[in-house]
């Protein structure tokens, strides 16, 4: 069985996307829309001026982002608000004191279901995009919960409402899952190669993709840390490949025959660990969830299929083609008999 | 130490446990029968023994409750000689060796003492402990012989009556006996003769089958000829009869020494010399009722098996030849340990100079500066321990391979200790190439006393030194069994390049020695027939204080360490592997 495990991590580094402490262009554009979005409040002449606190959400926070291949990243920020929903009674007032604020700032600024987007292009195309949750922080309502404000401008007033939403302490429930920290990488690292997986096999739009927070809660549910630990010396090989093999298993054994749609049919579910709780892949038809589930069977046959081959560039081969150019293939240089440092120093002495 | 008062008190408390009929405190007077035993305080009384009563007396010097007291039988010959009886009545009831005595319970130390001293009586006078005799002969021995005189034994001491050689100066008593002069020198590490000089007569080595029990000789009973005559004609073997019967002469000699071998239940035997003067050795065969009475002699056992036994080493490794590479810190302890576990034929090698930096690290200190460290070596073995044999060569393993000086074949146990892990690496798939292969220790110390290893390696078995280097990835080159964390380097390089050196300490060399001796012993003894590798680990203190970081096995436990010391062995190792030993 070839060993595919330093290509694996080649691949990730490829895929990896750095969190905002290391990425400077990202954390400089957070920054200035954060800086827009402070003065954009203060000239809205509201009485008093709404406190509120930036929160850092979605996959940069939980150091599980991967770069995107349509070039268009994605920023999620929280802004919470010093406000009870009780006195807001309609969750679009706050959200449009942000949209009033950042509007102008770029040639797109839209009022989504859940957030406010900024868009940004760079010549014409689209480059990032910066999506702004907007909540009602928890110490000011009487109930103690953090409330999300969802809804357009032209919704029906059943579809403006305040949610129940507590995404804030699912960063803290990804960041405490594994004590240790090699295990905790490589539960980083099986979700960035799913989520490239997605990105490279959904690249139409819509709901047909599984969402990445989708990905991500399935593997702090289903993934299990994959090692050997050499008892001579101690050290320990993770095996990302069996790892990944086995965690794409464990979902394909949770997709259920469920009645939905009027008939009985296989899907996926994905419950929030936190509130509101909701299933995450509920959007998905149940057509976008067969394809799902058969572009998983063949991401986990052609696993299967690498982990039996003998030569590493073409068990790479077979991964390739599911994860995209990404992923590296050895040429016969590398795959010829490695050769070992030739001189090293040694700690003998008699 | 106790005043008379709380003495006379243990004791008053003791007689009123009438263990003593009609106890009777010795008066001065009377205790000065016993000067010589430093007698302070005693009481005497009757007991019985198998029905017939006799007087004994327990008495104390004055280091009582410290030490045991002494118990006589009044008199002394009231059951004739048994076992652990003295002239003077005294009763050796316990070896004081071992023993640890309850000084806060001191009745109780003399109740215990009468105790024992009735059950010896009771074995003596029932002959139970007669083999006693044969297991401390020597002392009965030299406690009979009026004048005593010594000779020192060289012989070997086995079951074979043959003729011996005794040796003298003109005019002297006889000094030593041997098999040959060449014993005698080896004894003493000569290979010239220093005893040329010397006059040579034959004398004869008389064993006695196992199992004979003797009644020793006493001063006033003393072994006459016929006496002799008896013991050999009843407790000679068949084969040793005959012998006998081969050696015998008519011819009258001035002086005739035979050395009998006296066998203990223990296995091993006594020797006891006797000279006989203007007897012919015919007559040791005769049944002639004479009553000239043999000078006895006291022997003392110089014969290596004896030696070497009662210094705690294995007689069995006498036969071993170990080859010693490097012989620095490490090394240099190997060879002083493997000497003193009876491993005694060696051939050291290393092409090094004893240096002064050396002297506090090194087992031979400063006095040999700037001599070859193996010259230095061989002259302190050869002044310290008889019967050794130790040949050297100042020259580097991989030139003495080349030049064909050794063959790694004619070898039974091979230690390298180079700290050189590129030549050893290279010796370890020379060794396994071998059709007959020694066994061999790797060993090494790592810097800063974090620890210490010793591989051990059969051959054409699985578990080398190159298993530890060998990944399967073919990505890396390092020791797996480092505590040291790989890719640092240790030499310090305050002498400049030539000079470097890493630091550990006498202790650290002295402790990695002694695991691998112990390891070869274990392997030559059969009680290891695995390849293990075992390390010590020692604190990482001062190793971390200077910035090093340990390895993750530097981490596991020294239990989990043991556990695993076959687990560094890997199959596809391109030395041990099976598909690369080379075919049987």
């Amino acid at each position: 069985m070839a060993d595919v495990q330093s290509q694996m991590i080649k691949f990730h580094e490829a895929i990896k996307l750095k969190r905002f402490d290391e990425n400077e262009t990202l954390r400089d554009k957070r920054e200035i829309i954060l800086k827009r979005l402070n003065s954009g409040l203060k000239k809205l002449d509201l009485d008093p001026t709404p406190k509120y606190e930036v929160i850092d959400q979605g996959s940069y926070a939980m150091d599980t982002g991967v770069k995107p291949l349509n070039g268009d990243y994605d920023i999620d920020v929280g802004i919470s608000f010093k406000i009870s929903k009780d006195d807001y009674p309609d969750p679009l007032e706050p959200k449009k004191w942000v949209y009033d604020s950042l509007v102008g700032h770029t040639k797109k600024v839209e009022i989504q279901r859940p957030c406010v987007t900024v868009y940004y292009q760079i010549s014409g195309e689209p480059a990032y995009h910066v999506d702004l949750a907007v909540y009602s922080d928890k110490d000011n309502n009487s109930d103690g919960k953090i409330y999300l404000a969802k809804g357009k401008e032209h919704s029906h007033k059943e579809n403006k409402i305040w949610e129940e939403s507590n995404y804030p302490s699912l960063i803290n429930l990804m960041k405490n899952h594994f004590q240790d920290s090699e295990d905790a990488k490589q539960f980083r690292r099986i979700i960035r190669y799913l989520k490239r997986w997605k990105d490279f096999k959904f690249q139409s739009k819509g709901n047909a993709a599984p969402i990445g927070i989708g990905i991500t809660i399935a593997a702090y549910k289903w993934f299990a840390p994959n090692k050997v630990t050499n008892p001579f010396d101690n050290t320990t090989k993770y095996n990302d490949l069996e790892a990944l093999q086995h965690f794409v298993g464990a979902v394909l054994s949770n997709f259920q025959m469920v009645y939905s749609e009027g008939v009985w049919t296989k899907r996926l579910e994905v419950l929030l660990p936190v509130a509101p709780g909701n299933d995450i892949f509920t959007k998905m038809t149940n057509s976008q969830m067969t394809v799902f589930q058969e572009r998983l069977q063949s991401l986990f046959d052609s696993i299967q299929k690498a982990q039996k081959e003998v030569d590493p560039k073409e068990a790479c081969t077979l991964l390739n083609q599911q994860f995209g150019c990404d992923f590296p293939i050895p040429d016969e240089k590398d795959t010829a008999q490695k050769r070992s440092p030739a001189i090293v120093s040694s700690s003998a002495s008699a | 130490m106790l005043d008379h008062s709380r003495k006379f008190q243990i004791f008053s408390d003791f007689t009123k446990l009438d263990h003593l009929k009609n106890p009777h405190y010795l008066s001065s007077d009377e205790l000065k029968k016993f000067a010589s035993r430093k007698i302070d305080f005693a009481v005497q009384g009757q007991v019985l023994i198998d029905e017939k009563e006799v007087t004994l007396c327990i008495g104390t010097n004055h280091t009582f409750p410290l030490s045991l007291p002494i118990v006589f039988l009044q008199p002394a010959d009231a059951f004739g000689m048994i076992p652990h009886l003295e002239g003077d009545g005294c009763l050796c009831y316990l070896d004081p060796e071992g023993l640890l005595l309850n000084s806060e319970e001191p009745v109780g130390i003399l109740i215990e003492a009468l105790k024992r001293s009735i059950i010896l009586l009771q074995n003596g006078t029932r002959g139970e402990n007669y083999q006693d005799f044969m297991d401390e002969f020597s002392f009965y021995w030299q406690k009979a012989i009026l004048e005593p005189k010594c000779l020192l034994s060289f012989i070997t001491v086995d079951n074979n009556l043959r003729q011996i050689f005794a040796y003298k100066k003109p005019g002297q008593d006889i000094l030593f006996a041997a098999d040959s002069i060449d014993i005698v020198n080896a004894y003493f590490n000569s290979e010239l003769n220093p005893f040329s000089s010397y006059i040579r007569y034959t004398a004869l080595y008389i064993p006695l089958e196992l199992g004979t029990i003797l009644t020793p000789p006493q001063r006033n009973r003393p072994w006459s000829l016929s006496d002799i005559q008896e013991i050999l004609r009843k407790n000679l073997s068949l084969k040793n009869q005959k012998l006998l019967k081969k050696y015998q002469s008519n011819k009258k000699k001035k002086e005739q020494l035979l050395i009998l071998g006296l066998p203990r239940s223990n296995g091993g035997r006594t020797l006891v010399g006797l000279v006989f003067s203007d007897t012919a050795s015919n007559e040791l065969l005769l049944i002639n009722k004479s009553k000239s009475i043999p000078s006895g002699i006291i022997v003392i056992r110089y014969d290596s098996d004896y030696l070497v036994a009662r210094g705690g080493g294995d007689v069995q490794l006498q036969k071993v030849h170990a080859l010693v590479v490097g012989c620095g810190s490490v090394g240099g302890n190997i060879v002083m340990d493997l000497i003193q576990s009876g491993i005694t034929h060696l051939t050291l090698i290393d092409p090094d100079t004893l240096s002064h930096e050396n002297t506090f690290r090194h087992v031979l200190g400063h006095k040999n500066e700037s001599k070859a460290k193996v010259i230095a070596l061989k002259e302190e073995i050869e002044s310290k321990y008889p019967y050794v044999s130790i040949n050297i060569y100042v020259k580097h393993i991989e030139n003495a391979i080349k030049e064909k000086v050794i063959q790694l074949s004619e070898f039974d146990c091979i230690f390298l200790a180079t700290g050189n892990h590129t030549i050893e690496l290279y010796l370890n798939r020379m060794i396994h190439q071998l059709k007959k292969t020694p066994i061999t220790i790797f060993t090494w110390l790592e810097p800063y006393s974090i620890g210490g290893h010793t591989l051990l390696t059969h051959p054409q078995q699985s578990g080398c030194l190159q298993c530890l280097f060998t990944s399967d990835d073919h990505n890396s080159y390092y020791n797996k069994s480092s505590f040291a964390a790989s890719g640092q380097s240790f030499a310090k390089n305050d002498l400049g390049c030539n000079g470097s050196y890493v630091f550990y300490g006498a202790l650290d060399a002295r402790k990695t020695a002694e695991q691998s001796v112990r390891l070869a012993l274990d392997s030559l003894r059969g009680y290891e027939t695995g390849n293990p590798i075992l390390s010590w680990k020692g604190d990482d203190n001062l190793f971390t204080k200077e910035g090093f970081k340990t390895s993750l096995r530097y981490q596991l436990s020294i239990d989990t360490l043991q556990q695993n010391k076959y687990a560094y062995i890997n199959p596809n190792c391109p030395v041990c592997g099976e598909q690369h030993r080379c075919p049987q």
